[in-house]
């Protein structure tokens, strides 16, 4: 014979039987949405970022401008110091002075 | 409707359509079996959207072994687990935290919650079941819920728990000897 705390037990226990299954919102959308999102950002994270593209293809601009003017630098330098080796053999060639010869430059374009 | 090998090829091609169809096959699945788990509307929905897109992420890693609502199912009853761990956690740190603050917000379950798909009739016994569900340990937790509110055969609950069949009519049987041990303690507390 069950007691009364013994049916109620029971009771309880069996009150999930014949459950049905709970209605959601349609999770299409969201899961959709959320995968887009992820995609987008585990593909490409930088090739959405536009400013970053132009901050670094500013900073590639001004190296190789850097560069452009290092090397017309450097090119004037060895320029003038092919002239004024030139000057100084032309100068000791006519016998001119030690100063013109120390100091060619200084003989072309004076002081 | 695809079939599930091509369900599974679908969504290995990473196709879109597969994956619409995946979720109009296995939405009401996965929510209810989170929301019998997490006992909370937008987490489980939460969840269960974490579930779809952890199989898209790794559907290349699928051997089929098993079948896929198998998969799906360990996938969800995981996660579950995961997100109730990590809520007891945060219940530990908000009580110590109230203990140095002057507001008092930690936030429980409602203790009534009873799952939306049990009949109306059944719902105020419900409650005390799902009360008491939440006491047994896990793995007893697992095999009633999914025998009891997802009705999964005992091989179905086997190969979700990756455990032999027998294992979980043991574990069913324990579990229902620990709910009647609380139950009991309730009904002394509410008569």
């Amino acid at each position: 014979m069950q007691t009364e705390k013994q049916i109620w037990v029971e009771e309880v226990l069996n009150s999930a039987d014949g459950a049905v299954r709970a209605q959601s919102s349609d999770m299409t959308d969201a899961v959709m949405s959320r995968l887009g999102t992820a995609r987008e950002y585990t593909i490409s994270p930088v090739s959405n970022d536009n400013s970053l593209i132009w901050r670094i293809a500013a900073s590639v601009a001004l190296l190789l401008l850097l560069n452009v003017v290092t090397i017309y630098s450097y090119l004037s330098n060895i320029k003038r110091s092919a002239q004024v080796l030139e000057v100084r053999a032309a100068a000791s060639e006519f016998g001119l002075g030690q100063s013109a010869a120390s100091d060619p430059a200084a003989a072309i374009f004076g002081n | 409707m695809a079939d599930e090998e091509g369900l599974i090829q679908g969504l290995k091609d990473q196709r879109p359509v597969a994956l619409k169809d995946f979720l109009e096959q296995y939405q009401e699945r996965v929510y209810n079996t989170a929301l019998s788990f997490v006992k909370d509307v937008p987490d489980a929905e939460e969840l269960a959207q974490d579930v779809f897109l952890t199989v898209w992420n790794s559907i290349s890693g699928f051997k089929g072994e098993s079948s896929l609502s198998t998969w799906v199912y360990r996938i969800t009853v995981s996660k579950s687990l995961d997100l109730i761990r990590s809520k007891q956690r945060k219940k530990r740190f908000a009580f110590l935290t109230s203990l140095t603050t002057t507001r008092n917000e930690i936030k429980h379950h409602p203790v009534n919650w009873v799952h939306p798909g049990i009949l109306q009739e059944n719902k105020e016994k419900a409650a005390y079941l799902f009360r008491a569900i939440d006491q047994l340990p896990d793995n007893q937790k697992i095999a009633f819920t999914l025998s009891k509110l997802e009705q999964l055969s005992q091989r179905e609950i086997a190969e979700v728990m990756q455990i032999k069949e027998g294992a979980v009519e043991s574990l069913i049987q324990r579990a229902k000897q620990n709910l009647r041990k609380y139950l009991e303690g309730i009904y002394d507390e509410i008569k």
